[in-house]
């Protein structure tokens, strides 16, 4: 009897969500963090045709939210329907909307200590986004921002990704006051696909010993063949 | 004059010392690929030699060191220098091709620019593979003679002088062009003849002359281009043309494509034929003529001692001939057997077959394989490859076309000859056709429609570049191959190509504005 309980209260949760089955016009993502791993994350989304009374927004990153804030007007929260973690954004007034932007802080987003990986002093991040929710996002994109004195080795796996029928590249790689940036756009995202991005980054400093290093050999060479300033006649 | 006499004239010469100097020319035993010639070197190499290694750090250095550029990864910037400071390198000379080859290697690794599985790897691309059957294959054509005999033939034919035996290599690259369109497969058919036309002309990898350099960059640019006279010449053409019809909505037949640019390349062919011996690699009177004292005559004589097809002659002849046959017939073997047998495996299977005992030519001491040059070819491969995969070449490219900042009035003709100027020399920086096909031609398209151009106007003649692959021995297969042989250096390869390269877009901005025009190609 609890069971069927449980059941009945869920399934009209999702019944009430107005926001099930629609299409997404337009969904961002904007994280940044800092050294601490503390991250700031800016969601904006805007729905293609309707207005609804609630939205949910599912979302898939690890961390503790410490924060969530959102336009005048509007109230967000984080919610968890079946193991699935959600933003649950209404507005105070009751009034229907199409578009909304919220802000969510992040403690503990991204553990520099414990994704280290090995070589070069590579850090890796994954970032996976699964649309549980809408039947279709018309056009998704992710910015990931990194700390300041980090920059991006290399992006070694993305979904959707570049193939020969679709030559375009998903992702792109920028810096903007001083902080590199990479972003990922999808296109008409189902309900049930996913877009995933993981790429190396690292400390943009350089060892200095590298150049000294390579000084010494070009004079070394310089000296050792220093034979071959003479012409073959001198010689 | 019966064959016993000619061998007794021929012997008599032999007394003489002069048939001595043809023997030593036409055995390729004594011109070992494997065995690393000790070349001349001007004063002007030696300075080179100096001064390109420390040049080379400090371009090195720069690039290194500078901050990132926008859109560009750290390994993009890392593969950047590193590329710049092996091309200086292989260009000067400081340290033999091979050691910066494989100093790119470790630099790839050690500056976390490309994953060391990912270099170590390229020794198993198909390249490489083919690069090693091709020498024993050719191996095989040298040690039956048959290679010899149909040089001695093409050379009684045509080689009076140096001229009309280039053009005899234009034609048969011609003629083998639309038949295998493989170009790796083409470059070993001709490899071992090429060799013996140039040895005959007194070019040999320890002492190469300006003949085996117009000889075989002349092959190169042959074996290379003239893939681009027919639609099915690359796979990276027919990525072109479906891009043309999927994004622009213009379908481009066989014979529109052909009728279109096969005479553009032939124009260049004869172009470059007229030119390369007289302006790019000049030739003294000396290597206008075939270094054999006796001259043709002499040629005749040992083409006439060579008798019929030899047991061995056949035998190898039906060895190569099976290759060939895969080579040519590839498009039906699915059909036929269920499977399909590229070029690469083709080529192995020759090379199998070539060194079977009793059934086989070959003993495995008898193939000529130049591993040094094989380490090059791996080394320069991982560059270009790592440029294509960390996105590098993509940007460098990409760049270049938002500094040009093509506006809405921008007259028809500067934007044509900047996109096949740009198309052209990508090739560069991109090792791949089809890669550079996948990222240039959509662009392109797009640019069009932004520009409210028809889209057939600019990336038709822009696809016509795609098989211009001849600026560096590491652009394509081919020049793989060719430049195993040591009768150029990268210099000279680098040299010839961007001459070319510029003569190409000079004649696809007057084909564009001419014949083009009157193909209704360009408006």
């Amino acid at each position: 009897m609890k069971k069927l309980n449980n059941f009945v209260f869920l399934f009209f949760i999702f019944l009430s969500f107005s926001s099930y089955a629609q299409t997404v016009e337009q969904l961002k993502e904007e994280l940044s963090f800092n050294e601490n791993g503390k991250a700031n994350l800016k969601v904006s989304i805007k729905l293609e045709k309707g207005n609804v009374y609630n939205l949910l927004i599912p979302y898939n990153f690890n961390g503790k939210i410490s924060e969530i804030s959102t336009e005048k007007g509007f109230y967000a929260e984080k919610v968890n329907i079946q193991g699935i973690n959600y933003l649950f954004i209404n507005r105070k007034d009751s009034i229907k909307f199409s578009e909304c932007n919220i802000t969510v802080i992040i403690d503990e987003y991204y553990d520099f200590n414990n994704e280290k990986i090995s070589d070069f002093g590579n850090y890796l991040l994954k970032y996976r986004y699964i649309n549980t929710r809408f039947s279709k996002i018309k056009n998704y994109l992710l910015k990931i921002v990194l700390p300041q004195k980090y920059n991006i080795t290399s992006v070694d796996e993305s979904i959707p990704e570049a193939t020969e029928d679709s030559p375009k590249s998903p992702f792109k790689l920028g810096n903007k006051d001083g902080k590199y940036f990479v972003e990922l756009t999808g296109e008409n995202v189902k309900l049930g696909e996913n877009l995933y991005i993981k790429f190396r980054f690292k400390e943009n400093n350089k060892s200095i010993l590298l150049a000294i290093l390579l000084g010494f050999i070009a004079i070394g060479y310089l000296i050792i063949f220093k034979d071959l300033r003479k012409s073959k006649a001198e010689k | 004059m019966s064959f016993v006499k000619e061998n007794a004239v021929i012997n008599e010469e032999l007394k003489n010392g002069r048939q001595e100097n043809l023997d030593d020319l036409l055995d390729l035993e004594k011109h070992k690929l494997s065995v690393i010639p000790q070349k001349a070197e001007t004063n002007t190499d030696r300075k080179m030699k100096y001064l390109g290694l420390p040049i080379a750090i400090i371009v090195f250095l720069l690039i290194y060191y500078m901050p990132t550029p926008a859109g560009l990864s750290l390994a993009g910037q890392s593969v950047l220098a590193c590329f710049s400071f092996a091309l200086i390198l292989w260009v000067t000379e400081s340290i033999p091709t091979h050691v910066t080859s494989l100093t790119l290697m470790v630099m790839l690794v050690f500056t976390d620019a490309w994953k060391m599985k990912s270099v170590l790897g390229v020794l198993g691309y198909d390249v490489i593979w083919l690069n090693v059957m091709a020498f024993i294959l050719s191996s095989l054509l040298v040690k039956t003679n048959i290679a010899k005999r149909i040089a001695l033939t093409l050379i009684v034919k045509f080689g009076h002088s140096a001229l009309p035996m280039m053009l005899a290599f234009i034609v048969l690259q011609l003629a083998l062009a639309p038949l295998i369109p493989a170009t790796a497969a083409r470059t070993v058919i001709t490899l071992p003849i090429m060799l013996i036309v140039a040895a005959i002309y007194g070019s040999t990898s320890e002492n190469p002359n300006n003949f085996g350099r117009n000889l075989f960059l002349q092959n190169l640019l042959g074996i290379n281009i003239l893939s681009a006279g027919f639609m099915t010449g690359s796979t990276a053409n027919l990525i072109a043309l479906a891009f043309i019809f999927s994004m622009a909505g213009t379908k481009v037949y066989y014979t529109d494509w052909m009728f279109a640019n096969l005479p553009v390349v032939l124009v260049a062919m004869l172009i470059v034929w007229g030119i390369g011996p007289k302006l790019l690699f000049r030739l003294n009177k000396k290597e206008k003529e075939p270094a054999i004292e006796g001259g043709i005559d002499v040629l005749k004589k040992q083409l006439n001692a060579m008798g019929k097809f030899s047991a061995l002659e056949k035998k190898g002849a039906i060895i190569f001939g099976i290759v060939v046959l895969m080579w040519v017939t590839d498009r039906f073997h699915f059909g036929l057997f269920g499977f399909e047998i590229n070029a690469v495996m083709a080529a192995i299977v020759g090379g199998i077959i070539a060194l079977l005992p009793r059934i086989g030519v070959l003993k495995w001491n008898e193939a000529d394989i130049p591993w040094h040059l094989m380490l090059f070819s791996a080394g320069a491969y991982a560059g270009g490859l790592a440029l294509n995969d960390t996105g590098a070449a993509t940007w460098a490219v990409q760049s270049l076309f938002k500094a040009i900042n093509f506006d809405k009035n921008i007259n028809f003709w500067i934007l044509y000859t900047v996109i096949i100027a740009v198309m052209m020399y990508s090739h560069f920086v991109f090792t791949s056709k089809t890669m550079r096909t996948i990222i240039l031609i959509p662009f392109i398209i797009a640019l069009a429609k932004e520009l409210g151009i028809n889209p057939l106007a600019l990336a038709l003649p822009a696809a016509f570049t795609i098989d211009w692959v001849i600026g560096l021995p590491i652009s394509a297969k081919p020049n793989v191959i060719l430049f195993t042989t040591g009768q150029y250096s990268v210099l000279d390869n680098l040299k010839y190509g961007f001459i070319v390269s510029t003569i190409g877009i000079i004649l696809l901005v007057v084909a564009g504005m001419t014949w083009f025009k009157f193909l209704g190609i360009t408006p």
